[in-house]
């Protein structure tokens, strides 16, 4: 029995003694939980901090179209601001709105007709978003359903809205903007986000590993002989990216196998953007590397940079539940345009067009990183 | 001259590690580097190989500086490292051909060289074999391997033989003595005063950053009173008289461990008359004076103050 306490003292006193354990184990849940529970309480909160990005398309006109327009813009979830069938479409496209509502032309009228004709032929308005957002039209759908209740109801001429089974004299219903073939297919998302996930923690895996040459003395025998930093930062980047890519390759082959997740778009594009992520987490681990003074505490302090670009990039939770801000602020996180471009280039089944800019983003930031890492390289501990 | 190293300076902050450090070393020749712990030895040897710059003085690689980190002169340097620099998880192969490749050696060219080099060192037998089978020898002298490859004419060695077993030891000297027979220049750094008596013909002793002494094993004798111990066969365990001895003026101490008899004298001068104290007290079959090893060498001029930096 004394034996086993001694034995359970010394394992907590060296964890007492290691700072990168009681860091990672104690110090790094707590600010993550902060972050998350300060994204996500102050939406539940508030209710206004969640925002949909939304456009309000009235094709009807009459003055009750109108009024449901207005206070679509007035909803502080939603703030529609009004625009063209065209405008929302290209802003849909552009994944810079979340949902925009089509209220066709004679809605209106059509309602009334419809309350007086039985409801045979109930006019629709339709909430169309970007196939990965039917979370976000599903919200959206039902605060439309709640505005044009509490609008129309004095012009259609009854309180439907007060009788839970009285079926309304319209209808509303969801709709996707790329439509054709292009269905949302979450096992293709899931595939996109976990390899974005462990491809960078593979990218940090060769940051340790290069730390681990660092203190092992092998960066010594590389630097006597007559070779240059740059060659060396350069080989770590290639190979790293080199892996990066192979895994990527794997990882869609394994799921065009066992869930038939396809490359519906552009080959090349996706060829594109896997080399750009490639090459994007590569740089990263070398920049983790640059900053990272032992392998073991930059381990631990890679992971949680990782599981939140993760987390930023949409992998795990659609982006729409984050505030406004966040929302923005993720076009910076180089992991989001990976998660999106590997969707684009999958089951969103878009050209090579769309492949460019994610690409060219990821390029970009695997420059800079390598960049950074190369002016923080260090020869010795 | 093979090696010259001019006037070396490092500076590390308001520490200054090495300070004016300058040395030779020939073709065919070994020198020995010496020095207690944080002496400044292996900041010497990385300013010598090219992996920090000095903040004064010059490396000069046959008369010429050494600078820059691709600078092609230092293909002519063979760097062994004092910690094991090689892939626990690679075949010795795989390592000899990676650190090969480094130095530009193509592909016949590697092949010829990392097979010599494991004949060199004896393994080429586990050629192909990880090397975190080896033994802790074995991975020795696959670093001294390592650091062969590209033929060059200097080859430095940081403490070479740290926590290796005799018969590695051994065989890594073997090796060492080959590799001067044909032309090597060795610049040896050690803790083993043993290692540097065997292998250097000149010795340059470090201490804070400086040289204390540079000469070879016979010129570093005369730096120190070496001969002033007296030692003496008893013939029983027995020496009642050991105490007036030490009583004697001249004697600094006197002891005796298994039938030996060892007066430490503070000039050796004084040895008939003790000599012929001892004669008084027991017939005298042999004596010997004790001469000075490196190792006490070593002590003289450094101290024996512990030093843990």
């Amino acid at each position: 029995m004394r034996t086993l306490r001694a034995l359970v003292i010394k394992d907590l006193k060296l964890f007492r003694s290691d700072r990168r354990s009681l860091i990672v184990v104690v110090v790094m849940p707590m600010l993550l939980s902060l972050l998350f529970g300060f994204i996500f309480r102050s939406q539940k909160e508030g209710g206004a901090s969640l925002h949909l990005r939304s456009r309000v398309v009235d094709l009807d006109r009459s003055p009750g179209a109108e009024r449901l327009a207005l206070a679509l813009a007035r909803n502080p979830i939603l703030t529609a601001r009004p625009a063209t069938r065209a405008e929302a479409e290209k802003l849909l496209q552009d994944s810079d709105i979340d949902v925009a509502f089509i209220i066709p032309a004679g809605f209106v009228a059509a309602a009334a007709s419809a309350r007086v004709a039985g409801h045979a032929s109930r006019p629709e308005i339709t909430v169309v978003s970007d196939p990965s957002s039917r979370s976000a039209a599903g919200i959206a759908e039902g605060i439309l359903q709640r505005t044009v209740a509490a609008t129309l109801g004095p012009d259609l001429g009854a309180d439907f809205a007060r009788c839970a089974d009285q079926q309304p004299p319209y209808a509303t219903r969801q709709a996707s903007i790329s439509g054709g073939d292009a269905a949302y297919d979450g096992a293709a998302h899931a595939l996109a986000g976990m390899g974005v996930q462990f491809i960078m923690i593979g990218g940090l895996d060769g940051a340790v590993m290069m730390l681990t040459e660092r203190q092992r003395g092998l960066f010594r025998r590389l630097k006597a002989a007559p070779i240059s930093r740059w060659l060396v930062i350069g080989s770590r980047l290639l190979s790293g990216a080199i892996i990066g890519f192979a895994v990527v390759l794997l990882l869609y082959a394994f799921g065009s196998m066992t869930m038939h997740v396809g490359i519906k778009g552009s080959r090349a594009g996706f060829v594109l953007v896997a080399a750009g992520f490639a090459l994007m987490s590569s740089a990263l681990g070398l920049l983790i590397s640059s900053f990272g003074r032992t392998p073991q505490a930059t381990r631990g302090a890679g992971i949680v940079v990782i599981l939140v670009a993760t987390m930023l990039s949409g992998a795990w939770l659609p982006a729409f539940l984050f505030p406004t801000w966040l929302q923005r602020a993720t076009l910076f996180v180089p992991s989001r345009w990976a998660v999106d471009g590997l969707d684009a280039m999958s089951w969103r089944g878009l050209g090579l067009q769309a492949a460019l800019a994610p690409a060219g983003v990821l390029a970009l930031s695997a420059l800079v990183f390598a960049a950074l890492a190369a002016a923080r390289f260090r020869w010795e501990e | 001259m093979l090696l010259q190293a001019k006037g070396l300076v490092k500076r590390f902050g308001k520490l200054t590690a090495v300070d004016g450090v300058g040395l030779e070393v020939a073709s065919g020749s070994c020198t020995g580097l010496l020095g207690p712990n944080g002496a400044g030895k292996t900041t010497t040897v990385s300013m010598i190989s090219g992996l920090l710059a000095p903040d004064e003085g010059a490396v000069l690689i046959d008369g010429e500086p050494l600078a820059g980190e691709t600078d092609p002169k230092k293909r002519k340097i063979g760097l062994v490292p004092q910690d094991l620099a090689i892939y626990d998880e690679l075949a010795a192969r795989d390592n000899l051909e990676i650190f090969g490749s480094l130095y530009g050696l193509r592909r016949d060219e590697l092949d010829r060289a990392a097979r010599a080099a494991l004949e060199l060192v004896g393994l080429a037998d586990r050629a192909r074999d990880k090397v975190k089978t080896y033994s802790g020898g074995m991975k020795r002298r696959l670093n001294l391997a390592a650091a062969l490859l590209h033929d060059p004419d200097l080859i430095i060695l940081d403490e070479p033989t740290v926590g290796v077993d005799p018969q590695s030891r051994s065989a890594i000297f073997d090796n060492l003595e080959a590799l001067r027979r044909r032309g090597k220049g060795l610049l040896y750094t050690t803790h083993y005063m043993e290692e540097a008596e065997r292998l250097c013909q000149r010795i340059i002793i470090i201490d804070h950053g400086a040289v204390i002494a540079d000469d070879d094993l016979r010129g570093l004798e005369k730096l120190v009173p070496a001969s002033r111990t007296l030692a003496v066969d008893l013939e029983g365990e027995d020496a009642p008289w050991l105490p007036a001895l030490r009583d004697l003026a001249g004697v600094e101490s006197a002891d005796v461990a298994e039938r030996r008899l060892r007066v430490t004298l503070a000039d050796l001068a004084r040895a008939p008359e003790v000599l012929g104290f001892i004669a008084r007290h027991q017939p005298l079959h042999h004596f010997t004076t004790e001469k000075a090893d490196l190792e006490s060498i070593f002590l003289t001029l450094t101290g024996r103050q512990l030093r843990d930096a």
